[in-house]
């Protein structure tokens, strides 16, 4: 019976020395870092990537409150009121379709578009508007590429808090004017004025006349900075960069 | 007599097991780098370098099967009088 038991007990010691041998093959498989990430519905947002703007190819395009419904939920020109080519803020990505985020009423409105009906192309710029501080971040990824002075809405009508886009930008005729040299149409619009100066109450971060009211709270909800930073701007960044206005 | 062979088995066992260790760290350690069986100077088509890629060069990473999105042009300005609230 003893005998039986240590050749039982030698067998067991000669298996484990030949069965590990050092090279990390045998086991519970690859390190987590190794596999392959799971497909699935994923977050676009700014990601390592940047953020992922879907730019329109036709001449409208459908707009579903859920990703596989059967009848649209809106349709949206494009160009869009201003002209421009219609684009989006793409939020997330889900097979064949894209969550974006609506240039719309209420702000921070998202619906779905069919992947087939648009162009991506991805940037790597945002502008974040510190409304407290009454300056302006233009970053690269992580890097800054220009800061600057903003003038804010005034009190009966603020600059509502939110993540933005541009969606077109504007040359006015003259850039001495109120907007300045240039204008960039937000996705987002003052929570007090409905319409404005024809328009439909839609923000934006433009130029001005009077830079010695840029730190103050003095616009109808608009975001003005310097000609030179807008123009800077206009010469930098593209239709749907991202633009977080902090609470 | 039946002990004393039990003892010689078990440490032939543990002598073979120790032997194999040994073998399996020394390969580790001291992989070859090329194979020994050809003598002759190997030609540039046939000299062991990386392995062979699949890939043309310019051909996306095949661990990044969707193509990258290229990056947005810069804005294009409308002339227009705008009408935003200012």
């Amino acid at each position: 019976m003893h005998t039986g038991a240590l050749v039982v007990a030698a067998l067991i010691v000669l298996s484990a020395g030949c069965g590990s041998p050092g090279d990390g093959t045998s086991g519970d498989g690859p390190p987590e870092a190794d596999r392959p990430a799971a497909t699935g519905p994923r977050q676009a947002g700014q990601g390592r990537g940047g953020a992922e703007i879907a730019t329109v190819r036709g001449r409208r395009i459908a707009v579903y409150k859920r990703k596989g419904d059967g009848a649209a939920w809106k349709t949206l020109s494009s160009p869009n009121e201003m002209g421009a080519t219609r684009v989006f803020l793409v939020d997330a990505k889900d097979g064949d379709w894209l969550k974006v985020l609506l240039p719309v009423r209420p702000n921070g409105s998202t619906g779905w578009v069919k992947a087939s009906g648009v162009e991506l192309s991805t940037t790597s710029h945002r502008v974040e508007i510190d409304p407290k501080a009454f300056t302006f971040t233009v970053f690269d990824g992580d890097k800054v590429l220009r800061t600057g002075k903003v003038a804010t809405g005034e009190g009966g009508t603020p600059t509502p808090a939110g993540r933005f886009y541009f969606t077109e930008l504007i040359q006015p005729p003259d850039p001495d004017g109120d907007y300045g040299a240039y204008a960039f149409g937000l996705s987002g619009f003052s929570p007090t004025l409905t319409t404005f100066a024809g328009g439909p109450g839609q923000l934006a971060v433009h130029g001005t006349n009077k830079a010695s009211a840029l730190g103050g709270k003095v616009s109808h909800g608009c975001v003005r900075v310097s000609n030179d930073d807008i123009t800077w701007m206009a010469q930098n960044l593209a239709i749907g960069t991202p633009v977080v206005v902090r609470k | 007599m039946q002990l004393k062979s039990l003892i010689a088995a078990v440490a032939l066992g543990v002598g073979l097991a120790g032997t194999g260790l040994a073998a399996g760290t020394a390969a580790a350690d001291s992989a070859p780098p090329a194979p020994t069986a050809t003598p002759r100077e190997p030609t540039p088509a046939s000299r062991p370098t990386a392995p062979p890629s699949t890939r043309r060069p310019g051909e996306p990473s095949p661990t990044h099967p969707e193509p990258a999105p290229s990056r947005p042009p810069v804005a294009k300005p409308i002339p227009k009088m705008p009408n935003y609230t200012g």
